[in-house]
C-alpha cells in the first residue's frame, strides 16, 4: 500500500436540504464508491436542531466526519475535518490488513512498540497519499453573509494542500446551480490561489438541494451517479435475494 | 468513523496497566490537550503526570518523541517518560504514558496574572525555549503548536517545560496541529510545513505577546491577520524596538535555525541592557551639577546677605 488515491467531498451547508433525495441517501452512495463525504454546518448562531441531524446522518453516511462551527472557525475546521478523514481512512485501511495477518483489527492488541511503528507507516502514507477533494458549497441566500469568511478559509486550505509532500487536486462547486443542480466554480486544478470572488455565486432563489447537488457531484469523480443509482439499487437487491 | 467530542467520561480512581502492570491512583485532573487529558497521578509514593486518550492512534506519535528525546543528552525542556501502557477505561481499551510532574503554571496564564514578571522574563524564557526547539529539531522534529498554553514554567527553578507533544511533526510534513494566533501561514508568511522556521515564528510571536501584555496583545491582532499588521505592532510599541531586528529576520525566514537565532536576540539584549545602564549614567553624572549649582550659589547668596547685614 504505497501512497493511496483518497477521495473526498467537503460539504459546507448551513441549513437543511429542501428539494430533491434526501442528502443521506446520497452520501451513502459515495461512500460506497470509496468517496468519503465530510460536512461543516458555518452558523452565526446555533444551528436548528434539524438541521444538525441532518448534519451528522450525512457524514455518519458518508463514512466522513463533521463539525458545526462558527464562520470565524471555518479556516481552521476545514484542515481539521479534512485530515482527521484522511487518517481514519487509512486506518481502516491498516485495521483491515492487520485483521487479515493477526485475526483482529484491533491496535489495542497489538503491543505498544509494534503499534508505534504502524501508526509511523500509517503518518507516512498519510502526507504522501493523492488527495482529491471537491469542495461543495451551499450558496443558498442565507449563506451570503458567510462568504467572505469561505473564501478565506478557501485561499488558507490552499496553503495546507500545498504544504503537503502528496499530491493534491480540488474542485469548488456550489449549489443550487443555474442551470443543474450544481455549478462548477472552479474544475479539478492543484491550484486554487486562482479562484474567483465567491459571492457572485449566492442564489436567491430559496432551494437548498442538498442531496441531488451531491450525486451530481459524484459524476465529477466519474461515477455516472444517477444510472448507478437505479440500477446498482436494483442489482444489490437481486444479489441478496438470488 | 464518526466525528465524536471527547464526553465528560467518569475518572476512575485507579489505572492499573495491561502490559507493565503498573498501578496508578488518580488524584486530579491537571488538564485538557487535544487529544487526551492529564492527570496527577500517584505510584509508589512519587507524584506523576499521566496522559490518556480516546484514541490509541492520537496518542502514539507523541510517545514517539518522547522516546526519542530520552536517548538525547541536555535536560532542555522535556520531562522523562516513566511508562507507556494501555489501560481498560469504561469498557474499552485506552492507551496511556505517565511522565515526570512538573509542578508550575502555563505561560499563558502567567502572561494574564503576572504581566510585568513575565515582560522583565521573556529574553530568559524565549532563550530556554530555543533550547528546547534546538533538541527537538537536532532529530529532525518541529514542535508545531507552539503557544503560551503549552509552556509550562516551572515553580521552583522558573524555567520552561513543553506540556503537550501533540502536535510534533516530521521534519518536511505538514502542520496539522496548529493555533492561528501563532501559525505562520495564518499571518500569510509562509507555508504550513514543518521545520526549524515554522516553530522560530510561533516563537516570535509569543514573544511579542510576552512583552505587550495580554490586553494590547487581543486589542492589536482583532481582524484580519496578515504580516504588515505584525510589523506594525513592533513599529508602535517601544517596548519591542530592541528586538526590532530578530523579528525582521525570523519573519523573513533568515535564521538557519534556533541556535542563530538564540545568539542574534542575547547580543540584541546585552547590547540594550549594556545602552539602558549607559544612558542612565550619563543622565546622573550629567544631571548632578544641577544640586551642586543650586548649593553654591544659596551659599554665595547667604554669603553676600551677611555681608550686606554686617556692613550695610
Amino acid at each position: 500500500m504505497t501512497n493511496p488515491k483518497l477521495k473526498q467531498i467537503l460539504l459546507i451547508t448551513d441549513g437543511r436540504s429542501n428539494k430533491g433525495i434526501d442528502p443521506v441517501i446520497a452520501a451513502a452512495r459515495a461512500y460506497e464508491n470509496d468517496i468519503t463525504v465530510n460536512v461543516i454546518g458555518v452558523a452565526d448562531r446555533q444551528i436548528h436542531p434539524s438541521a444538525r441531524r441532518e448534519i451528522e446522518g450525512i457524514a455518519e453516511a458518508g463514512g466522513g466526519m463533521y463539525d458545526i462551527v462558527t464562520p470565524a472557525k471555518l479556516s481552521k475546521t476545514i484542515q481539521t475535518v479534512t485530515y482527521q478523514a484522511m487518517t481514519r481512512t487509512i486506518h481502516q485501511v491498516i485495521h483491515d490488513e492487520l485483521r487479515q495477518l493477526i485475526g483482529t483489527g484491533s491496535l489495542s492488541e497489538v503491543p505498544p512498540k509494534t503499534r508505534m511503528q504502524i501508526i509511523e507507516k500509517a503518518e507516512q502514507i498519510s502526507e504522501m497519499s493523492h488527495l482529491q477533494i471537491l469542495l461543495l458549497m451551499d450558496t443558498s441566500a442565507s449563506m451570503k453573509t458567510k462568504m467572505t469568511a469561505l473564501e478565506q478559509a478557501i485561499h488558507d486550505f490552499d496553503v495546507s494542500l500545498r504544504s503537503r509532500s502528496g499530491g493534491s487536486r480540488v474542485m469548488v462547486a456550489s449549489f443550487p446551480g443555474k442551470l443543474t443542480y450544481l455549478d462548477v466554480i472552479m474544475t479539478w486544478t492543484t491550484d486554487l490561489s486562482l479562484i474567483s470572488t465567491l459571492s457572485r455565486h449566492i442564489s436567491m432563489s430559496g432551494t437548498t438541494p442538498t442531496g441531488p447537488a451531491l450525486e451530481e457531484a459524484l459524476q465529477y469523480f466519474g461515477i455516472n451517479s444517477a444510472s448507478q443509482f437505479s440500477q446498482g439499487g436494483s442489482g444489490g437487491i437481486q444479489d441478496y435475494v438470488f | 468513523m464518526f466525528f465524536k467530542a471527547d464526553s465528560g467520561s467518569v475518572v476512575p480512581s485507579i489505572i492499573v496497566g495491561r502490559w507493565n502492570g503498573r498501578k496508578y491512583r488518580v488524584m486530579r485532573l491537571l488538564g485538557k490537550g487535544a487529544v487526551g487529558r492529564v492527570f496527577l497521578v500517584e505510584h509508589e509514593g512519587g507524584r506523576y503526570a499521566l496522559k490518556i486518550a480516546e484514541n490509541t492512534e492520537d496518542l502514539m506519535p507523541e510517545i514517539q518523541v518522547f522516546e526519542r528525546l530520552q536517548k538525547e543528552k541536555g535536560d532542555e525542556l522535556r520531562q522523562s517518560l516513566y511508562d507507556v501502557d494501555d489501560a481498560e477505561w469504561q469498557g474499552s481499551l485506552r492507551s496511556f504514558y505517565v511522565m515526570e510532574f512538573i509542578d508550575g503554571e502555563t505561560l499563558h496564564d502567567l502572561i494574564r496574572k503576572r504581566p510585568l514578571w513575565i515582560k522583565n522574563r521573556a529574553v530568559d524564557i524565549t532563550i530556554h525555549v530555543l533550547d528546547g526547539l534546538k533538541l527537538l529539531h537536532g532529530i529532525g522534529y518541529c514542535y508545531g503548536d507552539l503557544k503560551p498554553e503549552n509552556i509550562m514554567i516551572c515553580r521552583q527553578t522558573g524555567r520552561p517545560f513543553f506540556i503537550d507533544y501533540g502536535g510534533v511533526t516530521t521534519f518536511g510534513r505538514m502542520i496539522k496541529q496548529y493555533t492561528e494566533d501563532y501559525d505562520r501561514a495564518s499571518w500569510r508568511a509562509g507555508l504550513r510545513k514543518s521545520g526549524a522556521a515554522y516553530d522560530l515564528f510561533a516563537l516570535s510571536v509569543i514573544f511579542l505577546h510576552m512583552r505587550i501584555g495580554a490586553k494590547i496583545w487581543r486589542k492589536e491582532i482583532d481582524g484580519n491577520r496578515c504580516l504588515s499588521r505584525l510589523y506594525d505592532i513592533i513599529r508602535k510599541h517601544k517596548q519591542l524596538s530592541p528586538y526590532r531586528k530578530w523579528f525582521d529576520q525570523i519573519w523573513k525566514g533568515r535564521f538557519a535555525g534556533a541556535v542563530e537565532a538564540r545568539q542574534h536576540l542575547k547580543v540584541l539584549h546585552e547590547d540594550f541592557v549594556l545602552n539602558k545602564s549607559r544612558v542612565r549614567r550619563e543622565q546622573s553624572a550629567n544631571g548632578r551639577w544641577i544640586p551642586w549649582f543650586f548649593f553654591c550659589s544659596c551659599a554665595v547668596l547667604i554669603f553676600s546677605l551677611i555681608l550686606y547685614i554686617r556692613f550695610p
